[in-house]
């Protein structure tokens, strides 16, 4: 994370007034942060690559040679436990990015932690998930092309949010060794747009394939 | 830190906001958890669903991502690949419907699949035997065509098997007559990529795999596969 100590840009969501503001170095020709730029166009990236798994998730849906079919192996409770819980995480992610827009360092750091945390929580399920379906109900990922397009999926999912725990906890350790300082909230603000975006995906997955199986 | 300062004035907290979109994502998530439960809703649920989840894509979208407002550069790179995406999803799923009816509305779903299904003509072993034997002497050609086509990539065009078996020997996995065969074709192999074959082929395409596939027995092939399964005489 060399970006980490960037000095912290003045791009406000609702006016622009980073302008007349002599010391934006990291600014590009648009006069927007390089690190955020970035980050919206790899999630442009990301939408494209989730839009095909989950399509072939539909295209595969009731082509299955052989069960456990999804309504065997789903349970309403666990999802809906883990999509409270990856919800909740989104609110406390918004929630570090304000505190740290507005100076509130110690709060951030608070929040950031509990994003983990909550992060940590839904990937649990989501291992809960997976033994479950293997061992007790004999779904591998090679049993049938719904095993192999459903893990596929949720398990990509499952990696980003992995990634994205790793990501904020690294954040917090910075902000807490003073690498990033108070005021420069760019990188607290760019994780967090990568873990809303997997929040959403979540939203999709969620309805789509859980909810309507239902 | 003088930057500390100016920007701790510049920036005012939202946390109301997000505070009440935190709640309304949670109150939508319980009501979208209801839904399925409510019999009498049934024709209508998988809408509210879809309707639901848009209004929840948009609200984290627009407010937890600050998308709305925010610079056009942003919108511009993430807007249209969430176009693409969503038409990817759309599309393909359409594409599934011809399986099934869309999100099971009503019915059960495998038994709309099985109504869908056209009744297939299952022939008994006599009858493929009788037929087997009549075409031997013309090779099969339909056969070979579809084998070659279709076949040959895991089996090997000269049936000597590669990835599958071999068909040159007398050994079967799944017994040795034709009705195993046609069963095979038409059922797959779970959890080997033999793949069921029934959505591409019609019956008459069926038969005309297994006799050819049958009629590689005791014919000669470059490097053979070991025996597989059973040996029979
Ligand atoms: C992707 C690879 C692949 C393709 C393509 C494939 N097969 Fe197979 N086939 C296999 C494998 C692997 C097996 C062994 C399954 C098992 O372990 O039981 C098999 C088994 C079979 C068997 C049963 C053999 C036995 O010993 O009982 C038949 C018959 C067969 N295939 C015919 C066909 C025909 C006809 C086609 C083309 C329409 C075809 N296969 C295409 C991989 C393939």
């Amino acid at each position: 994370m060399a970006d980490a100590a960037l000095p912290h840009d003045h791009h406000d969501a609702h006016g622009h007034d980073d302008h007349g503001h002599g010391h934006l170095v990291e600014n590009n020709f648009l006069g927007l942060p390089n690190l955020k730029l970035a980050m919206w166009a790899f999630l442009g990236s990301e939408c494209m690559f989730f839009g095909s798994l989950i399509a072939v998730y539909f295209f595969y849906h009731g082509l299955s040679i052989d069960g456990p079919l999804p309504a065997d192996v789903f349970s309403v409770t666990v999802t809906s436990i883990s999509t409270f819980v990856l919800l909740a995480s989104s609110f406390t992610m918004a929630m570090a990015v304000d505190n740290m827009k507005t100076g509130k360092v110690q709060a951030a750091k608070l929040f950031l932690l509990s994003t983990a945390f909550l992060g940590l929580i839904f990937v649990g399920f989501q291992v809960y998930e997976f033994q479950h379906f293997w061992l007790d109900k004999g779904l591998a990922l090679q049993t049938s092309l719904f095993a192999s397009s459903f893990y596929v999926m949720t398990g990509t999912h499952g990696t980003h949010v992995t990634v994205g725990i790793i990501w904020l906890l690294m954040v917090w350790s910075f902000i807490h060794r003073g690498k990033i300082k108070a005021g420069n909230y760019l990188p607290v603000e760019v994780a967090g747009l990568y873990w809303h975006f997997v929040d959403i995906v979540w939203i999709i997955i969620f309805t789509f394939v859980y909810l309507l199986e239902f | 830190m003088s930057e500390h300062t100016h920007s701790a004035g510049a920036h005012h907290s939202h946390a109301k906001t997000y505070v009440i979109t935190g709640v309304s994502l949670a109150i939508i998530t319980a009501i979208e958890l209801v839904l399925p439960f409510i019999e009498q809703m049934a024709a209508v649920t998988p809408y509210l669903l879809v309707f639901l989840s848009v209004i929840k894509l948009a609200a984290v979208i627009a407010i937890f991502m600050h998308l709305k407002g925010d610079h056009g550069v942003y919108q511009f790179l993430f807007l249209p690949p969430m176009g693409i995406a969503v038409a990817a999803i759309v599309i393909l799923g359409a594409m599934a419907i011809r399986t099934y009816v869309p999100f099971g509305v009503g019915e059960p779903r495998l038994a709309v699949e099985k109504a869908l299904d056209p009744p297939r003509d299952v022939w008994p072993e006599d009858k493929l035997q009788e037929a087997y034997a009549a075409g031997l002497a013309g090779g099969f050609t339909d056969g070979k065509e579809l084998y070659d086509a279709n076949c040959a990539s895991c089996h090997r065009n000269d049936g000597g098997g590669q990835t599958g078996p071999a068909f040159v020997d007398n050994c079967w996995l799944h017994g040795p007559q034709l009705a195993d065969h046609v069963s095979v074709l038409m059922n797959g192999v779970r959890g080997t990529q033999m793949v069921s074959f029934k959505e591409r082929f019609n019956d008459d395409q069926l038969r005309a795999l297994a006799f050819y596939v049958h009629s590689f027995q005791g014919k000669p092939a470059t490097n053979p596969k070991a025996c597989q399964g059973k040996e029979y005489n």
